[in-house]
């Protein structure tokens, strides 16, 4: 700038002087905006708004009883409510309804989103909030405790109705969501239960088949196991033993029986021993034996052993042919058939007869044998003490018999828990891992049951209306006065734009004016004061012109200013 | 001053005029000029000592005697008594006086950066002013050739200007004049279209120069009223030959930039200050 700026701080009364110099400037532009801020000011249509109050009641059962599922959250709440009910298409039907900005039908409305905004515009909600001490943290807080649905129109009537129909929906479509989110909460825990459960039986079932298939090698029974173990291993080195024993014990009875007679001898009164008649039976074998290599079987001694034999043999209770007699008359006559097949030719009579007697003893050696199995184990030992010990071996035999398989069947065992016990840590991971995964299932699975008893009881509650709900607390009004515009302010606004617009004007003037002002700034450029400072020298014409623009300029922003008012306070807005 | 008081000093200076000329209608003499002390000639006893002829002559120029009222119109206020306006012009003339004797000097040039700064104005006023002063004679020159107003300021039209005595047509006292202040006298100019310069660098004009300007005698105040700087180089020409030249600045209205141009211009001539004129908002 080229004026005064250069020199020191400016005082006050330099501004003044400014403003005094450039008043023109300022009045102007100001008286301009005036008049432009009147004429808007009167020409805006006006507003009416209706206002309907909604208070959001708390649930009536405390929170720590019932956390509800739906969250209380007011201004969530609320939006989500606005998004559902004010839909485009919901706008549209409501402007239908209640034939909102004139239009005839909804055809001739401009399109859906247009409709929206506008609508959109003239609504407006706001939480009324209040300090509520939180249930939960006993603090105060900030939180909504009401809301304002509010609808402005040109036409009182009109913002009346559609404020009370917004209301309406809002306390309706808040209920119908309140009950659907709960339900809909309820049967989706249900659902999800449900699949739980499912899986839960699969890992039963999963576990059981995994014990059954593991039984002695599952963690559990590690413990058991090894006792078990070694509880066989020393009933295994326990029978070994009484094995052995048995065993020797065999050996000794054995060799004694072996050195024994079975027949008790006969001693008749004389103390005379008779012969047994097994051994009589014996001797008279052996004799057979001896004779039948010199004497064929015709020959009366050999007829008179096998008589003595065959008697001996009833009386023992042998009956029938004796297999050994009959296999060593078979076994005589097969090698004399032999003898004679080296001497004579085939049909000579005499190998002819001796074929014959090998085939009727091997025939009656059959037939022997099929009968004297059963006849053999008749013959009874008759010596008590050969009785006794036949008795204990054939006890011990038993015994060993016995205990073959019962260290059989601990071998048996032993293999097993040692099977058990070496599958141990492998089993009892997959066991642990199984173990885990059903435990989890579990715990998730009594958790949502758990939320599923809460969620039921949230969804009665909903239904018996007990739940955090809205209630309309003031019914929109008819709006008896217009809320905006408000007049009086924009026409203030319009002076108030004027003067810095004029003060602004000011500014750039003073700015761009490089002429020199004042005694001051003609010193600094100078560089010594002037000799003197002639002021303006005003003659009749000069004073003339001066009064007639002042009267000019005050008489007739004065009126302008007094017309304005007056419409003002005429329009009747304050 | 307010209108009463303008038209009571309006009637006085009637009577005095009407009885100035009846005076010199009956005598010419010196002596009734004392008595009215309207009488424009200046050598009847207001002088002190003058001894050069030429000047001498000057001195016995004519007189016309404006009216006061038209003269207050006119802006033209320094001869007013009673009137504040008047202080300013008091005070420019205490400082001319004093820097004029205390250098010896004697000839003032008045210019301006651009027109309408009011120093034809200033140098009427200033000479009034300084002709107050009983010890002082003045002689105003009006040398805005092109556009001469001095003789306006005082409600004057004179048949011949100087050019017309440049150019051999009258006598030099056929065109002073006094405007109707005691030891006050005019050499006012007529409008000249064209040819100024070449009249300006005469031998005539040459030798009239010299024959004002070579008395150095502080009581023979000689002020010249020259064009504005912005206009041409007519200014600068004359500026050296005067002892001092004055400024005149318009208040809002001369720009910076016309100033320092103005300032750099002056540089040769003996500028002894400036006078901030048609000052509106006065600082204290």
């Amino acid at each position: 700038m080229a004026n005064e700026i250069d020199s020191e701080q400016m005082s006050i009364g330099d501004y003044l002087r400014i403003l005094r110099r450039r008043r023109y400037y300022f009045a102007v532009p100001a008286l301009i905006a005036a008049v432009i801020g009147f004429y808007v000011a009167v020409s805006m249509p006006p507003n009416y708004r209706s206002v309907a109050t909604i208070l959001i009641e708390e649930q009536s059962i405390p929170d720590d009883l019932l956390p509800g599922t739906v969250s209380n959250f007011a201004t969530q709440r609320i939006q989500v409510l606005r998004k559902r009910i004010l839909t485009n298409s919901r706008v549209a039907e409501i402007v239908d309804k209640l034939d909102l900005y004139g239009y005839e039908s909804l055809d001739e409305a401009p399109p859906i989103s247009a409709l929206g905004g506008r609508f959109n515009s003239d609504l407006s909600i706001n939480l009324v909030s209040a300090e509520v001490i939180d249930p939960r943290s006993a603090r105060p807080t900030e939180a909504a405790i009401a809301f304002t649905v509010a609808f402005r129109s040109e036409d009182p009537e009109t913002a009346k109705r559609v404020a009370t129909e917004l209301a309406d929906i809002f306390l309706e479509e808040s209920t119908r969501s309140r009950e659907d989110t709960a339900s809909s909460v309820t049967d989706f825990i249900v659902g999800e239960a449900a699949k739980l459960q499912a899986e839960l039986a699969v890992l039963e079932q999963q576990l059981a088949q995994f014990k059954a298939d593991n039984e002695g090698a599952l963690p559990e029974m590690y413990q058991y196991t090894v006792g078990a173990l070694e509880r066989a291993e020393r009933e295994l080195a326990n029978l070994n033993t009484r094995a052995q024993e048995l065993q020797k014990r065999r050996l000794q009875i054995s060799a004694e029986l072996s050195q024994m007679n079975p027949n008790a001898p006969i001693v008749l009164s004389g103390g005379e021993v008779v012969m047994g008649d097994r051994e009589q039976l014996r001797s008279l074998l052996a004799e057979y034996r001896r004779k039948s290599a010199r004497y064929s079987e015709k020959h009366p001694d050999l007829i008179r052993i096998t008589n003595e034999i065959r008697s001996l043999r009833e009386s023992l209770g042998a009956g029938g042919e004796d297999i050994e007699l009959l296999s060593e008359q078979l076994d005589q006559a097969r090698s004399q058939l032999t003898a004679m097949r080296e001497s004579y030719p085939e049909e000579h009579e005499r190998v002819v007869e001796t074929n014959d007697l090998v085939a009727e003893l091997e025939r009656k050696l059959a037939v022997a044998q099929r009968s004297g199995n059963r006849r053999n184990a008749a013959a009874e030992p008759t010596n008590p003490a050969y009785i006794l010990l036949n008795t204990q071996l054939q006890a011990i035999d038993v015994e060993l018999r016995t205990s073959a398989e019962s260290r059989a069947a601990i071998q048996e065992r032993i293999a097993r828990y040692e099977d058990a016990i070496r599958r141990g840590p492998e089993v009892e991971r997959q066991y642990q891992s199984l173990l885990r995964e059903y435990e989890t299932t579990n715990a998730k699975y009594l958790d949502l049951k758990e939320k599923q008893r809460e969620a039921e009881i949230a969804e009665n509650v909903e239904t018996a209306q007990k739940g955090g709900r809205l209630t309309l607390i003031e019914p929109a009004a008819l709006p008896l006065a217009p809320t905006s515009p408000n007049r009086n302010a924009i026409f203030l606004l319009g002076i108030v734009l004027g003067c810095v617009a004029g003060l602004m004007i000011v500014v750039l003037a003073e700015a761009m004016d490089e002429s020199v002002y004042g005694e001051e700034q003609l010193s600094a450029i100078v560089g010594e004061r002037p000799l003197v400072v002639v002021p303006f020298i005003t003659n009749t014409v000069d004073q003339q012109h001066q009064r007639q623009r002042r009267l000019l300029m005050i008489g007739g922003s004065a009126l302008l200013l007094i017309a304005c008012v007056v419409y003002l306070q005429v329009m009747g807005v304050g | 001053m307010s209108k009463l008081t303008k038209a009571i000093e309006k009637a006085r200076l009637s009577r005095q005029n009407a009885l100035a000329r009846g005076v010199r209608g009956s005598s010419g003499g010196a002596a009734e000029a004392r008595a009215t002390g309207t009488d424009g000639i200046v050598a009847a006893g207001s002088v002190a000592t003058d001894h050069h002829p030429i000047l001498d002559q000057y001195l016995r120029a004519a007189s016309v005697k404006p009216d006061d009222w038209e003269l207050s119109e006119r802006r033209v206020i320094a001869g007013l008594q009673d009137d504040d306006r008047v202080e300013p012009y008091r005070q420019l003339r205490t400082q001319v006086l004093k820097i004029l004797r205390d250098n010896g000097w004697n000839t003032l040039a008045i210019t301006s950066a651009h027109e309408s700064a009011g120093k034809s104005l200033t140098a009427a006023n200033l000479a009034i002013s300084l002709s107050r002063d009983v010890n002082n004679s003045v002689l105003l020159v009006d040398l805005d050739l092109r556009t001469p107003t001095v003789h306006e300021k005082f409600g004057m039209d004179p048949e011949n200007g100087l050019l017309d005595y440049l150019n051999g047509d009258c006598k030099l006292e056929d065109i002073l004049i006094n405007p109707g202040y005691d030891r006050l006298v005019l050499l006012p100019s007529k409008r000249l279209g064209r040819f100024a310069s070449e009249v300006l660098s005469s031998p005539p004009m040459k030798q009239l120069m010299q024959d004002i300007c070579t008395r150095h005698d502080p009581s023979r105040i000689v002020i010249f009223d020259l064009p504005s700087l912005m206009r041409n180089d007519d200014a600068l020409l004359f500026t050296p030959m005067a002892d001092a030249t004055l400024l005149v600045v318009e208040d809002g209205v001369t720009t910076e930039q016309q100033l320092t141009h103005s300032l750099a211009l002056l540089e040769g001539a003996n500028l002894i200050g400036t006078v901030l004129n048609k000052a509106r908002d006065i600082q204290r």
